[in-house]
């Protein structure tokens, strides 16, 4: 039985050619984990680069990961407590 | 006298020959140089990042005429993006006459349109590290020997 998950417009999708969202429609609030895998693959060409030698890079790899994804949340809430607490009092009704 | 170090990425034309088949191929450049695991860290790695965001948003995320900067860096990412552009103007020959499918997802569409630039600035990070290596402005440290200090009385 094909699971609920491989909808039968799979059959008709072409990779490469044809986008994801034409068979899975509406995928836009999961924009939010994609940055996990180009996080990763960041760390992991940076640290190939900076890295005498390739022995322990994984792990160094993985550091770097959970550092950029933190800052990005640090960031992230920065800004909105920026918006929520200062914007409100700067700017002027139109 | 001071010992001259030799750099054993130093290959003469061979060096240039590998920086421009590093862009071609992401990876290749180190892998003809002899570094061969990290040659295959990064062609998997860049290729994995440009093909997840083509599988993502297809080859309509290259070339985008409203995202120039994202064309610039795809277009260090070598030949997935020459041929994933040759497909879309064959395929899609009037771009800006598409009709999105139903679930178009524009932010799906941008996050792969990243996917496969952020793929090409990384290699652009691997070839300015190749042309460093090639140069001899900088080597791994494992093969850092520091020079020997002149004999007392040598000049």
């Amino acid at each position: 039985m094909i699971p609920a998950f491989f909808p039968s417009e799979l059959l008709a999708w072409t990779p490469f050619i044809d986008p994801l969202y034409s068979i899975y429609p509406d995928l836009d609030g999961w924009w939010l984990p994609l940055l996990i895998p180009v996080a990763f693959v960041v760390s992991l060409v940076f640290q190939g680069v900076k890295r005498p030698t390739l022995d322990g890079v994984l792990p160094a790899t993985l550091w770097m990961t959970l550092k950029i994804l933190f800052f990005m949340a640090l960031i992230c809430a920065g800004i909105q407590i920026f918006y929520v607490l200062v914007v409100p009092h700067t700017t002027t009704p139109w | 006298m001071a010992t001259t170090q030799s750099n054993p990425y130093d290959s003469g034309i061979k060096g240039y020959i590998a920086i421009a088949l590093g862009w071609f191929i992401p990876g290749a450049g180190h892998w003809l140089l002899g570094d061969h695991k990290r040659g295959i860290l990064f062609f998997i790695s860049i290729h994995a990042l440009f093909l997840t965001g083509l599988l993502m948003g297809s080859v309509l995320v290259l070339n985008r005429p409203d995202e120039q900067l994202w064309n610039y860096s795809e277009m260090m990412a070598g030949w997935p993006t020459i041929v994933g552009d040759r497909l879309k103007t064959t395929l899609y020959p009037d771009v800006d006459d598409i009709d999105h499918p139903s679930g178009y997802s524009p932010m799906i569409e941008d996050a792969a349109t990243a996917y496969c630039g952020v793929a090409g600035m990384l290699n652009l990070l691997v070839l300015i590290d190749l042309f460093l290596l090639v140069s001899g402005d900088h080597q791994p440290q494992s093969t850092n020997v520091p020079p020997k200090l002149p004999a007392e009385g040598e000049k």
